[in-house]
């Protein structure tokens, strides 16, 4: 056994945890070594030291529970001041990123263009069905009227299609 | 009522239950604190904030221990975070550096020298502690001040036995080095 050895199983001695065949094989080792019979009477004596630095009996200051109750009314207040600050705090980057992503999805996805059929164009373009009912009726020839009237019925299926589909 | 009854009111923020708890371990805490922090003032303020971190915290106890370890780990950790704060310089601060508690004259007897000289000591030993790593300092304090047994140590500080002992060792190895002035002038 070296002195380091010794040192170790010094500590446990003097801490009542020294198991009995290492207590005699560090006693055989304390008999012809002086300095480690030294270092255990150094360490009992640190350890009375240690024992003596215990405070018994030791009591908080007066009127602990009066002051620790006031302390906690004013952290509960504190506390819900906080909860009320960590959500506007995570709430405005939130936000930010939502509106950004808002914007993107307006951005990216435009509304599909509507295709207008010849006689569409031409009743946007005159800007009202009436006119157009206007000018069947005005027309003289009945070729042309019925060209007209065919039309129309064609458009009116093609719309009532679309919107099926 | 047992305790788990009591802190599972104080989860519901049962300000009795609270209390209860309070009542019941101030004192333990208080001495811990004192032990490591040697200010009745600092150990008083600084349970009163463990107490609080307590109270906030017990919504989040699992009872996956028992109440007084998961108290205890609190309170180190706590402590610890103090000392981290306010380590001490190391100073080459020997027994004859200490002034002699004054005294009435008439008081001056041998007993009252040999007192003079006991709490100089332990002034000097809270010095060097104080001057000591913090992981040194709580393990020597929690084992050789508080008498916590190995077990307990284990479970508040989160190590192995095998830790502690280590630790416990590499501690003590220390302070002797730096009570070696002190401990040679007691004599053998």
């Amino acid at each position: 056994m070296n002195c380091h050895q010794a040192e170790k199983l010094i500590s446990r001695l003097v801490d009542g945890r020294l198991e009995a065949g290492s207590s005699d094989r560090l006693k055989e080792h304390l008999k012809v070594c002086p300095s480690c019979a030294q270092m255990l009477t150094d360490y009992q004596k640190m350890k009375d030291m240690m024992t003596g630095l215990k405070i018994k009996e030791a009591e908080p200051l007066p009127y602990f529970e009066q002051r620790l109750k006031a302390r906690l009314k004013a952290s509960s207040r504190a506390s819900v001041w906080a909860m009320v600050e960590r959500w506007y705090a995570a709430a405005v980057p939130v936000f930010l990123v939502v509106a950004v992503i808002l914007m993107g999805v307006l951005f990216l996805v435009q509304p599909e263009e509507v295709q207008m059929s010849q006689s569409e164009m031409v009743l946007f373009q005159i800007q009202g069905p009436p006119t157009a009912t206007k000018a069947i009726f005005e027309e003289e020839k009945p070729e042309n009227r019925q060209l007209l009237i065919l039309f129309a019925g064609l458009d009116s299926q093609e719309i009532s299609g679309r919107n099926k589909q | 009522m047992e305790e788990n009854e009591i802190v599972r009111l104080a989860q519901q923020k049962n300000e009795e239950a609270f209390t209860m708890l309070v009542r019941a371990y101030q004192n333990k805490v208080f001495g811990l604190a004192v032990n490591l922090v040697h200010n009745r003032e600092t150990a008083d303020d600084l349970v009163q904030e463990i107490f609080l971190k307590v109270y906030f915290s017990l919504p989040k106890f699992r009872f996956e221990s028992e109440f007084s370890t998961w108290l205890y780990q609190i309170a180190i950790n706590h402590i610890r975070d103090y000392l981290r704060k306010h380590k001490k310089e190391e100073k080459d601060l020997r027994l004859e550096d200490i002034p002699e508690p004054s005294l009435p004259e008439e008081e001056v007897s041998l007993k009252m020298a040999e007192k003079q000289e006991e709490e100089r000591r332990k002034i000097l030993l809270k010095q060097k502690l104080e001057e000591m790593p913090e992981k040194y300092r709580l393990i020597l304090s929690l084992r050789d001040i508080q008498g916590l047994s190995y077990e307990e140590i284990s479970k508040i500080l989160k190590l192995s036995p095998g830790t502690v002992d280590s630790r416990l060792f590499r501690a003590r190895r220390l302070l002797r080095k730096k009570l070696a002035p002190l401990l040679s002038q007691e004599g053998g």
